[in-house]
């Protein structure tokens, strides 16, 4: 079910109703809780057990972390953690492993191909091993506290927070000891209204207007469609990729704060403006922070993080970086793509442990371009699957050069690219705008704009981006 | 109402009222389209909600026979879709009270798929009469469009022209570019070698059928052709298959063909689609034997 289709008008419209009816407060989590599962099996019906299997996996298994004998806890622990990732790798990276170490035409290579991929299993099987974790270690909270003797209780609770709607898809990837402090009753008054209002404006704008527009042009990175096209169309159509995949994912964000935000939820902010990092650690703090901040509390600091010498870091660093490429999709290319930025990173730290630059504002400014260019090239690689595909079009990107360029192409990618531009000098120089008295005058102006053009100048409806991990 | 919340939804408000305006008194004349699939729905879209009712003459077809345009044909409509077949267009002939006298259906790429998604976006429940009656909403209409098209006109085009200068004329210049047209006849050959399974193909043309009598029902007149590419797919199994199903389901004794001139006399810039000079000359031809055949006035 997309955001910006009329089911989901009309399931929000209802869910809202209900949730806050007084008479109904004590149970708004069952209420969500419903309308979460109607929501994820609109497409996909049958899938819907898979989520509830994944919800009863973890709340028998953080149930249990609590409440059996101390010896079983790590047993208990290491269970749930290992069938959430079966499940990840079985429904995620079955038709991976049979192209990979299977012939596709024997029965068991054909029946990894058919294996179907639930819709945002990458996003709650994670949730999942949140919960798992948090509660075994108790480093944020007390488990008793926040698990209740109560079974049904606890899976109630549970399986609304894997399976709350606005993140259950596409992220944000909620921590468990982010999110479950939050489960409470919520009244009306309770909402930020302008906070909501705002964030689903700013979303839906990035998403259909922004996403939904440059995906009509940066088609035309697919093979073999980019093979006429001259050198400076190919460069500038991979910036209007980088920015596309922004605006689409940033963009679902978004909407998923403002929508959590009716109902009295926080989300995590998971994009804070990427494209003006100047570092290639500062781009992974600013881009996908949900799963970035996931990858580093649950597999990086496990790996021993930087504590463990020199080389033992660049290497938890790869390690990271080629599974977290590799969450991405079940294709190798994937994989490469995390490892390239893993590269960058190791390299870059490798830098700064043995060379004092200077950060000069000229400097910055190259490195903001640089980390910028280095994210759009690496792109190619999440655009296309095959690998002499791949080479080819970095091939016509050194071969072209004489070709004509495309006027339509590079009109477009420039125009429906500066909003990100746009968005990203106003953070830069938000104290400057912000501070002056018009700042109020501003601020509903431009939302005033954004609304307009989401109403006139949407482009044709695509699933989110990254419904396809 | 959070006061922040009405005063957005007053400059929306107000936003809405300046285009409504802009679109009355302005009127862009200008091809305010931003891509292919966009210039598609423009064309779709004036077709179903125009009341112009002067539609003697409709060409439909792919983005070939796009090409067949300019002065040398007034009084035709050109519904040929880019990147796409025949089928949508005759969903939309077919599903509009408003018949050409004579149909002018290209044969070259009858064998494409419909595409639902371009249909689904064209006739989505509530918007599709909306926009009927809300002609801001309507593809043509987009601000970005409207704005973007000029920006290219008088910015982009120009500043590509004079970077275009520095290396014109470039020795190696003609041969590359050659080298990539012949790159792109060698793909197309590759597509031009294989004929979809038979199955298909008989389904497919079953629906073309029952699309095309039901306009022969309703008094239009329906003429076939085929447009000229690169001679060296013009007799590859697609082409020749193509000729073949055609003359199996609508034979030339009782349908009118306009026939393929020579293939070799006609350059294209890819291997299928006519340059703009032979896109002119083909103009001229398609007019002249459409006047030739029996019924047609």
């Amino acid at each position: 079910m997309l955001f910006n289709s009329f089911e989901f008008a009309g399931l929000l419209i209802l869910t809202f109703l209900l949730y806050y009816i007084p008479a109904l407060k004590k149970v708004q989590i069952t209420i969500l809780l419903i309308s979460s599962l109607v929501f994820y099996s609109f497409d996909q019906p049958i899938l819907v057990l898979l989520l509830i299997l994944s919800c009863l996996i973890n709340t028998i298994t953080s149930y249990y972390i609590v409440y059996s004998p101390v010896k079983r806890k790590k047993l208990v622990a290491t269970l749930g953690l290992v069938a959430n990732l079966l499940i990840l790798v079985f429904f995620k990276y079955s038709p991976l492993f049979s192209r990979s170490f299977f012939n596709p035409a024997s029965s068991v290579g054909e029946f990894l191909l058919t294996i179907p991929l639930p819709i945002g299993i990458s996003f709650f099987t994670f949730q999942g091993i949140s919960l798992v974790v948090d509660v075994y270690t108790q480093k944020y909270f007390s488990s008793p506290d926040l698990v209740p003797k109560s079974f049904i209780k606890h899976l109630n609770r549970v399986t609304f927070f894997i399976s709350f709607f606005p993140q259950l898809i596409a992220g944000p990837i909620m921590k468990a000891h982010d999110f479950m402090p939050q489960l409470n009753n919520y009244k009306l008054k309770d909402i930020d209204w302008w906070f909501c209002f705002k964030h689903l404006i700013l979303g839906y704008f990035l998403k259909m207007v922004v996403a939904d527009n440059l995906k009509d042009y940066t088609f035309w990175i697919e093979y073999p469609y980019f093979q006429g096209l001259s050198t400076f169309t190919l460069l500038l159509n991979l910036v209007g990729y980088a920015c596309q995949i922004f605006a689409d994912f940033a963009g679902y964000s978004l909407i998923a704060m403002g929508l959590a935000g009716l109902f009295g939820y926080k989300l995590m902010v998971n994009f804070d403006f990427p494209f003006i990092a100047a570092s290639f650690s500062e781009l992974w703090r600013r881009w996908h922070i949900s799963l970035s901040t996931f990858l580093m509390e649950y597999l990086y600091f496990p790996l021993g993080g930087n504590r463990k010498g020199r080389v033992r870091t660049y290497v938890n660093l790869m390690i990271t970086m080629l599974l977290g490429g590799l969450w991405h999709g079940a294709s190798w290319n994937y994989m490469v793509w995390g490892g390239l930025h893993g590269v960058a990173l190791a390299i870059e730290r490798l830098i700064n442990d043995y060379f004092k630059i200077r950060v000069t504002p000229l400097l910055r400014r190259l490195k903001i371009v640089m980390v910028f260019a280095w994210f759009c090239l690496t792109l190619v690689f999440i655009k296309l699957s095959n690998f002499n595909h791949i080479l080819e079009y970095f091939k016509a990107i050194f071969n072209n050069l004489l070709l004509p360029n495309s006027a339509d192409i590079i009109n477009y990618v420039l125009i429906y690219s500066l909003p990100v531009a746009i968005y990203h000098a106003f953070y830069i120089y938000k104290d400057k705008i912000f501070s002056r008295n018009f700042s109020r005058q501003l601020e509903y102006s431009i939302y005033g704009f954004l609304l307009f053009m989401l109403l006139v100048n949407s482009g044709s409806t695509a699933a989110f981006f990254y419904f396809q991990f | 109402m959070d006061k922040m919340i009405k005063n957005t939804l007053l400059v929306t408000l107000s936003f809405i009222i300046l285009h409504i305006l802009f679109i009355r008194i302005v009127d862009p004349w200008w091809n305010t389209s931003q891509n292919n699939q966009q210039q598609n729905l423009i064309k779709a879209q004036k077709y179903i909600y125009s009341n112009d009712t002067d539609r003697k003459n409709v060409i439909i077809g792919s983005s070939l026979s796009f090409r067949i345009k300019g002065e040398g044909l007034k009084g035709y409509t050109n519904l040929s879709m880019l990147g796409m077949g025949i089928s949508e267009s005759l969903q939309i002939i077919s599903g509009s009270q408003n018949y050409p006298d004579t149909l002018f259906i290209e044969m070259n790429v009858a064998f494409k798929s419909e595409n639902t998604e371009f249909l689904n976006r064209l006739y989505k429940p509530v918007l599709y009469e909306v926009k009927g009656k809300v002609p801001i909403l309507r593809a043509e209409n987009q601000p970005v469009g409207i704005t973007g098209s000029l920006f290219k006109y008088f910015v982009v085009d120009k500043i590509l022209k004079k970077i275009e200068k520095l290396y014109a004329g470039k020795d190696n210049e003609n041969d590359f570019r050659n080298q990539i047209l012949d790159k792109m006849i060698e793909e197309q050959s590759k597509n031009y070698s294989k004929v979809p399974d038979k199955e298909y193909l008989d389904q497919h043309f079953e629906k073309l059928l029952t699309y095309i009598n039901g306009l022969k029902g309703k008094g239009v007149e329906i003429v076939f052709f085929e447009m000229p590419v690169n001679c060296r797919l013009c007799e590859l199994p697609l082409a020749t298959a193509t000729r073949e199903y055609f003359h199996r389901y609508f034979p030339p004794e009782s349908n009118m063909y306009i026939p393929l001139p020579d293939c070799a006399k006609y350059t294209t810039t890819d291997g299928v689609h006519l340059t703009a000079a032979e896109a002119t000359l083909y103009t001229t031809f398609f007019k002249a034997r459409s006047k030739e055949l029996k019924s047609f006035n």
